[in-house]
């Protein structure tokens, strides 16, 4: 007689699944924002007129636009020098006579996946606008689950099969800087990442990659600056972060400002970002009664957050993440657990009454009521609003002496200076290379009002807008 | 030195609150658990298609109560309903085929399962955030400082137990419960003494499919929001639960799952040295531990061959 082994085979089996399961993915952050360029081209335009072939994606032809190449000012002594590009390099790669086609990897899957509809989003809003140099926005997307490994090869196969011209709105801190380096070697532009993390405004080291959210440096500030006015000297504060670069910036830079506002850190978790829950994290944090409750995550990890505080009976004043802005993604489910909360928001809430009558709410509202769409429910109003800014860019570019190639673009990103619609009214949209490498420096704190009868919630200021346009420089290192 | 650096939270009320998130989780976990172990004393295969099967049950309800209005009550019966044919029929289909004793095609099906499963959900009602209903009332029944027993809390332990001793009754009491019992105990004598085992094991896969869902629905609102995931990221701690309790014993399920949620709020919460972020990780080493330590679990049969 001996023990059978199909016990251990068996549980080994198990053992296996729970650990892919456990390494799956990671959580990190998105929202809001827009802007773009005013163009101020200066080029050595050293071009060499050279036809390209562009390879797979669902259109093939290419135009006979010629390939610039040469050196770029981008501000502040920041230099893109295109005569480092691969010798395969053409700049208007990616452009047909009918489509210039975008890049996008983001989660359509796991714990993120309410950001999957981002990418219908913009293409809704190309859809719905005047074509550039007579070509249509075609928005390419790849469902990476928030796992930076598969942005890594979404990327790899767009660039190899798709015939893309440019990546934009990729989600994700971990995400965006697997693929920097790459993108950078590869001279293709890695447009307004949808990640706050202080490192895209690096011009002078990495001139093809800019972000756009508000940055978490940034964000931590303007949070220190309000708890510790709101609860005064001394005031105490807890705070959760998702275990990953996305949580781990919110800590660093938060847990910097808090002592030189006067302000005490009484407990910080770190979460899991894919566990189905945080409540036992958050349970430990509601112990030390803090005044405050800071979340500094994304997904779906937001609402289990504050109803996580919620069940622990913790009355607490709560401040989330920008990340965490859009009510019908977020706190829908929660309804009037998500009142009273607190966030930093830099765009229009198109649920706001008080842009009811906006042109640019309007124009969401129907453009994604046209589509088919609840223009109140999901990410798809996130995705327009980001297309506003990429549509600037590009149109700046186009219009430049050299028109639309990837050079001419990337000029246009670090060069802006306009007022995105979508945008809260006083913030502008201005880069300058290594002068100002930030897009969106201007928000105010906001608290959501939730509406039982009405079954959806609003954003309302309580502050004014805090705005630091050109004060945040580029990012320190 | 290294122990120098370990503290143990002592506040009493937080402690409190601790067991009382554990038992609120576990019993979850648990009821999920037992899913996984009616399959398994079945057919002696781990249904990696357990948690998507709930996960599809749940969106059913979600859709009946939250979309059509129904009651909760009878739209997550509906949908347990709903399942339990859905799997007879997956059973039939792409189970029975291949042979029962080997396992290995078996396992690769229900991870099959899993990924269709969860893709059809995804396609079905997308990626969004959505809440389902709680079967219980708003509030708690007492509270202490920080600690809280919500009534939630307190209809998930009772639910799992019921559901136990609802699982218990059948498999004592009824002529189904039998025939399943000799099919888990031994497949082909019950054949020889005219238990047709299809059917019986089709059964199982049914109940087991109605139990998750249940589960499902009673874990998925503690959990505060519903997305395509929620099942992936539960079924590692109900694994674990199974493990722990022992693979084939229904009331093991049942206090592993419990025990699991009960490691993972107070053991990984209350001993500083482990970071709170491995919650998952400490599901995996439960399941570890058991696999060296005690492969059968804490009430799992040791089965015995014939050399």
């Amino acid at each position: 007689m001996k023990r059978s082994k199909r016990w251990l085979g068996l549980t080994a089996t198990a053992l296996a699944f729970s650990l892919v399961a456990a390494a799956c993915g990671d959580s990190g952050g998105t929202t809001d924002a827009a802007g773009s360029t005013t163009a101020a081209p200066t080029t050595t335009a050293a071009s060499t007129p050279t036809t390209t072939a562009s390879s797979g994606g669902t259109e093939t032809t290419t135009t006979a636009a010629p390939t610039m190449s040469g050196t770029y000012d981008l501000g502040g002594g920041a230099v893109l020098d295109t005569t480092q590009c691969p010798s395969s390099w053409d700049s208007t790669q990616g452009i047909t006579d009918s489509e210039i086609r975008i890049g996008i990897s983001l989660p359509q899957s796991g714990a993120l996946a309410g950001f999957g509809t981002i990418a219908e989003g913009m293409q809704i809003f190309f859809d719905n606008a005047d074509p550039i140099d007579g070509k249509s926005v075609k928005i390419i997307a790849r469902d990476d689950g928030y796992e930076s490994g598969r942005t890594v090869t979404n990327i790899g196969e767009m660039i190899d099969t798709e015939n893309i011209f440019a990546f934009s709105h990729i989600i994700g801190s971990p995400n965006n800087l697997a693929i920097r380096d790459t993108l950078q070697e590869e001279c293709i532009p890695q447009l307004f990442n949808s990640t706050g993390l202080p490192q895209w405004g690096d011009p002078e080291n990495y001139p093809w990659t800019i972000g756009q959210l508000l940055n978490y440096s940034t964000e931590s500030l303007i949070w220190c600056d309000y708890l510790s006015k709101e609860l005064g000297p001394g005031g105490t504060v807890a705070a959760i972060y998702a275990n990953n670069d996305f949580g781990k910036a919110y800590q660093k830079f938060f847990e910097k400002c808090a002592p030189e506002v006067g302000l005490e850190i009484v407990g910080t978790e770190l979460h899991d970002p894919n566990a189905d829950t945080v409540q036992n994290e958050v349970t430990t944090l509601a112990a030390t009664g803090a005044q405050a409750f800071v979340v500094g995550t994304s997904g779906a990890n937001c609402p289990r957050s504050v109803g996580g505080a919620r069940a622990a009976g913790w009355d607490t004043l709560i401040m989330v993440s920008a990340t965490c802005q859009n009510v019908g993604l977020f706190w829908k489910p929660l309804k009037g657990a998500s009142n009273g909360i607190k966030v930093i928001t830099t765009t229009k809430d198109i649920g706001d009454p008080r842009w009811a009558d906006d042109p640019w709410v309007t124009k969401v509202r129907a453009d994604l009521t046209a589509a088919g769409l609840d223009p109140d429910a999901g990410a798809q109003q996130t995705g327009y609003a980001f297309a506003e800014q990429l549509d600037h860019v590009l149109r700046e570019a186009a219009a430049s002496d050299e028109g639309l190639n990837r050079g001419s673009l990337m000029q246009a990103t670090w060069q802006q200076d306009w007022v995105a619609q979508n945008m809260l009214p006083g913030s502008t949209v201005k880069t300058d290379g290594a002068n100002d490498a930030f897009i969106i420096e201007a928000g105010e704190i906001s608290q959501l009002a939730w509406d039982d009868a009405a079954e959806t919630g609003t954003w309302k200021a309580v502050s004014d807008l805090i705005n630091q346009e050109g004060q945040l420089g580029k990012f320190a290192g | 030195m290294f122990l120098f650096a370990v503290s143990i939270d002592t506040d009493p009320e937080l402690l409190l609150a601790r067991i009382l998130d554990g038992f609120r989780f576990g019993s979850g976990y648990g009821a999920l658990a037992l899913a996984l172990v009616m399959i398994y004393k079945a057919t002696g295969v781990l249904n990696f298609a357990q948690g998507e099967l709930a996960l599809l049950g749940i969106y059913i309800a979600w859709a009946l109560g939250v979309g059509w209005g129904w009651p909760i009550f009878l739209a997550i019966l509906v949908s347990m309903i709903a399942t339990a044919g859905l799997a007879a029929g997956i059973e039939r289909t792409v189970i029975r085929p291949f042979d029962p004793s080997n396992h290995l095609p078996l396992v690769i099906v229900t991870l099959g399962l899993f990924l269709a499963i969860n893709s059809f959900v995804a396609v079905t009602w997308n990626t969004d955030l959505k809440a389902l209903p709680s079967m219980f009332p708003p509030g708690d029944v007492f509270s202490v400082g920080v600690a809280h027993l919500s009534w939630s809390g307190l209809g998930i332990f009772l639910s799992a137990l019921a559901m136990l001793g609802a699982v218990n009754l059948l498999l004592a009491k009824t002529k189904v419960g039998l025939a399943f019992r000799a099919v888990s105990s031994n497949l082909e004598s019950a054949e020889l003494v005219g238990i047709r085992v299809g059917p019986t094991l089709q059964f199982g896969w049914a109940l087991a499919a109605a139990i998750g869902t249940l589960a499902g629905a009673l874990l998925v609102p503690e959990l505060n929001v519903l997305d395509p995931n929620v099942m992936l990221s539960t079924l590692v701690f109900a694994f674990a639960g199974a493990a722990l309790g022992g693979l084939d014993s229904p009331k093991g399920a049942i206090i592993g799952g419990i025990l699991v949620g009960l490691i993972r709020s107070v053991v990984v919460q209350s001993v500083s040295f482990i970071p709170s972020e491995l919650s998952v990780g400490a599901a995996v080493f439960v399941i570890l531990l058991v696999l060296l330590v005690r492969p059968s679990g804490l009430y799992g049969s040791s089965k015995v061959v014939r050399v």
